[in-house]
Order: C-alpha cells, then sequence, then structure tokens
C-alpha cells in the first residue's frame, strides 16, 4: 500500500548556460538573443519521481551527476528549465552543516538567525531553543561564539537546530558524513521519529553504508538523469560498476592517445586501445592495473603501494552480499632489506571492534628467505565474508622475521605472541571501507544472527525417553 | 520584490542589528577608524583647496569651507559606500544565495540600510561642527533623515543593478571605483557650481546625486527647506532606479543563482 505523495516530479530539467567569457553574456544581451554566445549544459534531464510520506529516499551517483542541481530545484534556489514539480508542505534542506553558520555569534544567535533565514514564523525557534541545546550536548558552548567551536560542536548544533523544526520533507546533502559515531546514531535515531511522523527524508550521500542500513529506495544518477529507482542493494551494485566504468574509459582515452601520437591510423585506435587493455596482464595472481587504487609512499622501513578489492567475477567492488568471496590484494613496497615478509589483515566493524586477522603464514616455506630493498611484495587473500550485514574497515600490516623464529613462534600457537614476536615494517590504518548486505538466501544455514557466522553444521534427533528407539517416519 | 523583502524582513533586522554591532562596537577603537577616513579626507581637501590653491568657496574664512565640504562629502562618501559594497554583495553572500531560496535583494537592502545608517551617523557628527562654526540649526534638520533615505533609496536602485552586473561580469567592479572617483569631481561636493564653465551649469542639476547634496548642505547652512524641483528631481531618480534595479533583479534573478 502506497502512502500519500509528498513530493512529484515530473519531466525535470535544468540548463546552465556556459559563457566562455564573461563579456559573452554582455554580447547576447546586446543583440537581444538573437545571437547566441553560450554553450548549454545540461545539469539534469528528464527527471520524474515520486517521494511518499514516510519514505527515507537515498539519491546517489558519481560528482556532477546532477544531484544537488536537482534538491536545489526542489528547495526552489534554482529555477528549473522544464517540467515541474509539486511539494506538500514544507521543504527543508540542510544547509551544508556548519558552513551556514556565522562564527561570531553565539550558538544561541546562530539558532536564531537560521530560523530567520529559513522564515520560520516568529517564537517557533525560541520554544524550542531549550531542546536544541540539549540535543546538542554543547553545554556552556552553546552560548559561546562559534569560532570557538571544533568541527564536530557545529555539526553537533546544526543538526541538532534542525532535527527540531518540523517539516514534510527534510533534505540532507552530505551532512552526516561528519562527526562522531555516538552522535551520528542519535542522529539516525531523530530522523527514524521524524520518518514515523510521515516526514519524507531525501538523502544524497557517498556512503554506501548510510544508504544500505537506512535507505528503503534508492535512487541512482549518472550524468543528469535516474538511471535506477527502486532496490538500494541494486543501486549500489550499479554504482560501483558505473565508477569502474568511468576508470577502464580514462585509461582507454590515455592509451588511446598515447596509440595516436605513435603514428597508429585513427580507424585502429579503439580496436588497438581495447587489445592492449584487455592484453594488460600481470604476471602470478595480480589483476589487472585499472581495477588498483595506488597509495603514496608514506616513508618508513616499507609502504603500502596500491590495493585492489574483486568480488567473485574479478570486478572492483566495495559492496558484498553475506556469504560472498572478496579477494584482496595488496602491494608492499620495501623500503629496506628483510627476511620473510608476513602481511596480516585485519578486519573492524564501524565501533572499531576486531573480527577478523589473519597473517600470510601459508607455505612460507617455499619464500625466499631474504628480499632486498626495492622489492615489491604482493599479496592476495581471498576471505569468505560470513559477517553482519553493516560496514567494515579494512587494516593492513606487514612484519618481518626469520623463518626459523616464526616455526618457533607457531609452535607456542599464540597469535598474540607470534605478533609480538616479529618486527613491524607498517601499518597502513582505515586502507579502504566495504560494505556487507544482506545475502539472497539460496540455503537455509546461509542464514545467522550476530557478528559472524562459524563454520559448522547441525544434526537433529527426536529420541523416544523408555525405548530409546528414533521414531521412524 | 517588495514582498520577497518583507518575508525576510526579521532575517534583514536581525542581521543589520548583529553587523551595526560589529561595526560600531566590536573592537574598542572601531567607532574611532570609521572616522578616520572621512577626516583625513576633510583635512586634505581643506589644506589644498583653502591654503594651496587657495580656492575659497562661498565664505572667505577656512571654517567656512570646512564646513562646505563637510556637508557636502559626508553624504557622498555615505553614498559611495552603499555602492562599492553593494556592488560585491552578492558574491560575499554566494553561501546563503545557492542554498536557500532567498532573493538576492535581501543582501542588497541589507547593504543599504547600513549605509543610510552611516549617513545619519555622519550628520550627527556635523550637528555640532555646524554649530560650533556659528550657524543655527532649526526644524528643518528634522528633513535630514528623509533626504538622506531617498539618496540611499536611490543607491539601493543602483546598487540592485550593479550587483547583478557584477556578479555576471567581474570587471564591473574594476570599472565602478574610477567611475566613483571621477564622479565626485562632476558635483559640487569640493567646490561650488561657479567653478564649472557657464554652459555646462544648466546640466549639473542632472547628475543624479546633485539635488541630494545640494538639499543636505543647504538645510544644515541654511536651514531651507529644498524646493519643489529638487524634490521633483529627487523622487524622479529615486523611482526611476528603483525601476531600473527592480528590472534588472527580476530579468536576472535565475541567471544570478545559477552562476552563484
Amino acid at each position: 500500500m502506497k502512502k500519500e505523495v509528498a513530493l512529484s516530479i515530473e519531466d525535470l530539467g535544468k540548463r546552465f548556460k556556459i559563457y566562455p567569457n564573461p563579456w559573452d553574456r554582455m554580447k547576447e544581451w546586446m543583440t537581444f538573443g538573437r545571437q547566441d554566445y553560450h554553450k548549454d549544459f545540461w545539469a539534469v534531464r528528464n527527471v520524474s519521481l515520486n517521494v511518499h510520506k514516510g519514505e527515507f529516499l537515498g539519491i546517489i551517483g558519481p560528482n556532477g551527476a546532477g544531484k544537488s542541481t536537482l534538491l536545489k530545484m526542489i528547495t526552489g534556489v534554482l529555477t528549473p528549465t522544464m517540467g515541474r514539480y509539486n511539494t506538500s508542505g514544507r521543504v527543508l534542506s540542510l544547509l551544508e552543516l556548519g558552513s551556514g553558520l556565522d562564527l561570531e555569534l553565539t550558538g544561541r544567535e546562530n539558532v536564531l538567525r537560521s530560523a530567520q533565514l529559513l522564515e520560520l514564523p516568529q517564537g517557533y525557534v525560541e520554544e524550542r531553543l531549550e531542546e536544541i541545546r540539549e540535543f546538542s550536548e554543547l553545554g556552556e558552548f552553546f552560548d559561546r561564539p562559534i569560532s570557538m567551536y571544533s568541527t564536530g560542536m557545529r555539526t553537533r548544533l546544526s543538526f541538532s537546530m534542525f532535527a527540531f523544526i518540523d517539516c514534510d520533507i527534510l533534505i540532507l546533502d552530505e551532512v552526516l558524513a561528519v562527526g562522531d559515531i555516538f552522535f551520528k546514531q542519535k542522529c539516525f535515531a531523530r530522523l527514524d521519529d521524524l520518518i514515523k511522523k510521515e516526514t519524507a527524508i531525501i538523502l544524497v550521500t557517498h556512503s554506501m553504508g548510510i544508504i544500505q542500513r537506512y535507505c528503503d529506495r534508492v535512487v541512482l544518477m549518472n550524468a543528469g538523469c535516474i538511471i535506477h529507482d527502486g532496490d538500494p542493494v541494486v543501486a549500489i551494485r550499479a554504482f560501483t560498476k558505473l565508477r569502474g566504468q568511468s576508470q577502464a574509459r580514462q585509461v582507454a582515452q590515455v592509451v588511446s592517445q598515447e596509440l595516436l601520437e605513435s603514428g597508429v591510423p585513427e580507424s585502429d585506435v579503439e580496436k588497438y586501445a581495447a587489445e592492449f587493455i584487455e592484453n594488460q596482464k600481470e604476471p602470478g595472481f595480480w589483476p589487472r592495473a585499472l581495477t588498483l587504487a595506488k597509495k603514496q609512499n608514506q616513508g618508513g622501513s616499507a609502504s603500502l603501494a596500491q590495493f585492489a578489492v574483486l568480488d567473485e567475477k574479478g570486478d572492483a567492488s566495495l559492496v558484498f552480499r553475506q556469504g560472498e568471496t572478496m579477494h584482496f590484494y595488496f602491494e608492499f613496497e620495501l623500503l629496506e632489506t628483510v627476511e620473510l615478509p608476513v602481511a596480516q589483515v585485519e578486519i573492524r566493524d564501524e565501533r572499531n571492534l576486531l573480527l577478523h586477522s589473519k597473517l600470510s603464514l601459508q607455505d612460507i616455506a617455499s619464500l625466499p628467505s631474504i628480499l632486498p630493498k626495492g622489492y615489491l611484495v604482493r599479496f592476495h587473500h581471498a576471505i569468505k565474508l560470513d559477517l553482519a550485514a553493516q560496514s567494515y574497515i579494512i587494516n593492513l600490516d606487514l612484519f618481518t622475521a626469520s623463518s626459523e623464529v616464526i616455526d618457533n613462534l607457531i609452535l607456542d600457537g599464540s597469535y598474540v605472541g607470534l605478533i609480538r614476536g616479529m618486527k613491524r615494517l607498517c601499518r597502513a590504518e582505515g586502507v579502504l571501507a566495504i560494505h556487507l548486505m544482506p545475502p539472497i538466501v539460496e540455503k537455509p544455514e546461509q542464514l545467522f544472527g550476530g557478528l559472524a557466522s562459524l563454520p559448522g553444521k547441525f544434526e537433529f534427533q527426536a529420541v523416544n525417553e523408555r525405548t530409546r528407539q528414533i521414531p521412524s517416519q | 520584490m517588495i514582498n520577497s523583502l518583507s518575508r525576510y524582513r526579521r532575517y534583514l533586522l536581525g542581521s543589520f542589528w548583529t553587523e551595526l554591532r560589529y561595526r560600531y562596537a566590536g573592537t574598542t577603537v572601531g567607532f574611532f577608524w570609521f572616522f578616520v577616513n572621512p577626516l583625513l579626507e576633510v583635512l586634505v581637501y581643506t589644506v589644498v583647496f583653502s591654503y594651496v590653491i587657495n580656492l575659497r568657496t562661498g565664505g572667505q574664512r577656512p571654517s567656512d569651507y570646512v564646513i562646505f565640504l563637510c556637508t557636502g562629502l559626508f553624504p557622498w562618501l555615505a553614498f559611495v559606500e552603499n555602492l562599492n559594497k553593494g556592488a560585491t554583495v552578492l558574491i560575499a553572500n554566494r553561501l546563503y544565495l545557492n542554498r536557500l531560496a532567498m532573493p538576492p535583494a535581501v543582501f542588497v537592502a541589507k547593504n543599504s540600510l547600513l549605509s543610510y545608517f552611516t549617513l545619519l551617523i555622519y550628520s550627527v557628527i556635523l550637528i555640532p561642527v555646524v554649530l560650533l562654526f556659528g550657524n543655527r540649526l532649526n526644524w528643518t534638520l528634522l528633513l535630514i533623515p528623509v533626504i538622506g533615505f531617498l539618496f540611499q533609496l536611490m543607491g539601493m536602485g543602483i546598487s540592485l543593478t550593479l550587483s547583478h552586473l557584477h556578479t555576471l561580469i567581474p570587471d564591473v567592479g574594476e570599472i565602478l571605483n574610477p567611475i566613483l572617483q571621477l564622479w565626485r569631481w562632476t558635483l559640487p561636493i569640493l567646490f561650488k557650481d561657479d567653478i564649472f564653465p557657464e554652459f555646462v551649469r544648466p546640466l549639473l542639476r542632472w547628475n543624479p546625486p546633485y539635488y541630494f547634496i545640494t538639499s543636505f548642505r543647504e538645510i544644515l547652512t541654511e536651514q531651507s527647506v529644498p524646493s519643489a524641483t529638487a524634490w521633483g528631481f529627487m523622487v524622479f531618480w529615486v523611482i526611476l532606479f528603483s525601476m531600473a534595479g527592480i528590472f534588472t533583479a527580476t530579468k536576472l534573478y535565475s541567471d544570478i543563482k545559477d552562476s552563484l
């Protein structure tokens, strides 16, 4: 059963006029529009959308996809070039948190000022001032100038203010990316209250974790159009794929340019470029170059150089379903000569709880016992993600020790002792974040509760107490 | 336009007061710095015109020249402040304009209101100076806020146009400065009309700020009520420039929002 429509958008579009030179605008006025000196740029085109009361809609898409332009039209900041939209009730848009504040004014004064900016009736915020102060947890800072606030405190102030203004449609544009986790949880609890009060919430974010956890429905935008509207999981997948494609396109462009310059006829460039990219395989298990993210050299004894996260099909991905296998590739550059290198992969949740940590100790006997400075050491770790559906952070370490030391340590059987016994070459924290989504259940044993699924199985018997017989079916 | 201004009147007044507080009470010497510039100009012009070039206008004493100069220069400076700050006011407030459905005119209006306040402060400062140099004052003093208001209302109309043009074509700001510098010399601020050649004189009154400045000065120096012609001219310019400003603001509303 669909609820009442809070916002309906019909064939909305926005065209920006791009003038190569500001005076070109003047020239155009002089001719009274008979001659054009501008180029048209459609930031949003043919967008139709209905948002219902109490719906939590997420909007995702690459930079420049038109997300913000669309929201600005809904809030009345920009005038649409074509189409129309209809809103029922008050639309409230969060100013990018913290940036709309006046540094000289106190928190209290800023709240009052914002109320004026938002055309709220007199006395409206004044009545809620105490609630706002309490929610923000700012204490006495509430009456001090904003210039004394930390970024986190500014976020708290802004969010607290907006959380207490009644509205029918609340628009959050990339606003909950900052702030500590406890306050964030409080914010989302508040958003849940608003949803129960039939407020429609539209959230634009790059955080797939937030999208996946809170949105009932996700719209994916690209180049000004909606390319997916519906299931969040499908949308996030499509978005990740889109990012991979744009990366591939960039590589293809560079390669094509190089081929052209080296005298390859234009008609053949495309074919050769495709071939080149396809054949650009690395030795061994290492994935193709375009799936890799590069890192700056951080100095020290060793440095993380590049890494990739691929799904089972070999496509770059940061979103997985529960139970899928993630293939994690990473490469360290050795900045000094070391003995046997051992890598550690850690998976932590958003509260920094360590869920999994493993060392690369398989087949160490077959590795060279010493590696000279300047070598690259590459690892591939395949992990079956039998974890709760949420976001995770991955940390990496690189250790070294002689193979004898390692053998002795392994005999002790203590993981912590093993780590203590080796020399740490480098640690990379928060290398990447992955997001886990609920599985498409094929077998009932796939379902589990809690933090992780431990390997194991069930057997079942019903026994007659007197005869010790198992009744036959 | 007027409707949208009235919707934001609480913000307009609220931020107006805050800004006044910073301008005049922000620092202990803030109020002082505010007057350094005009006083320095008065000093320089008095020395140059009264002693060096010996161009005595009106009365013969240097003190007469100081009065003459101040009563013309002060309203002019407040007017220039209105235009100068008004031209950049949209860019300065882009943070609000590109996130809220606010009309740009709100910021132009606030700026003009501040400049009107500057003019009032200057007038209050002028009163003891005028009295000190032996002039009398009477009820006509009450017309000062009225003329000042009309003057800055015309300034607001011009600012409205300028701010929109400046946002779209940044060079406008650079052109504005020399124009304002030259404009001063076409008005009876530093000297009387009679310094201009005979054939130019009838044209002077068509210079928009002309009657505002002369009326302001005559109230303070001669306690005379502006003539019907003066009122007519003043009201005419206010209406003309306000219409032009509203026309520009309406025409360019979407362009401004797009480009900020």
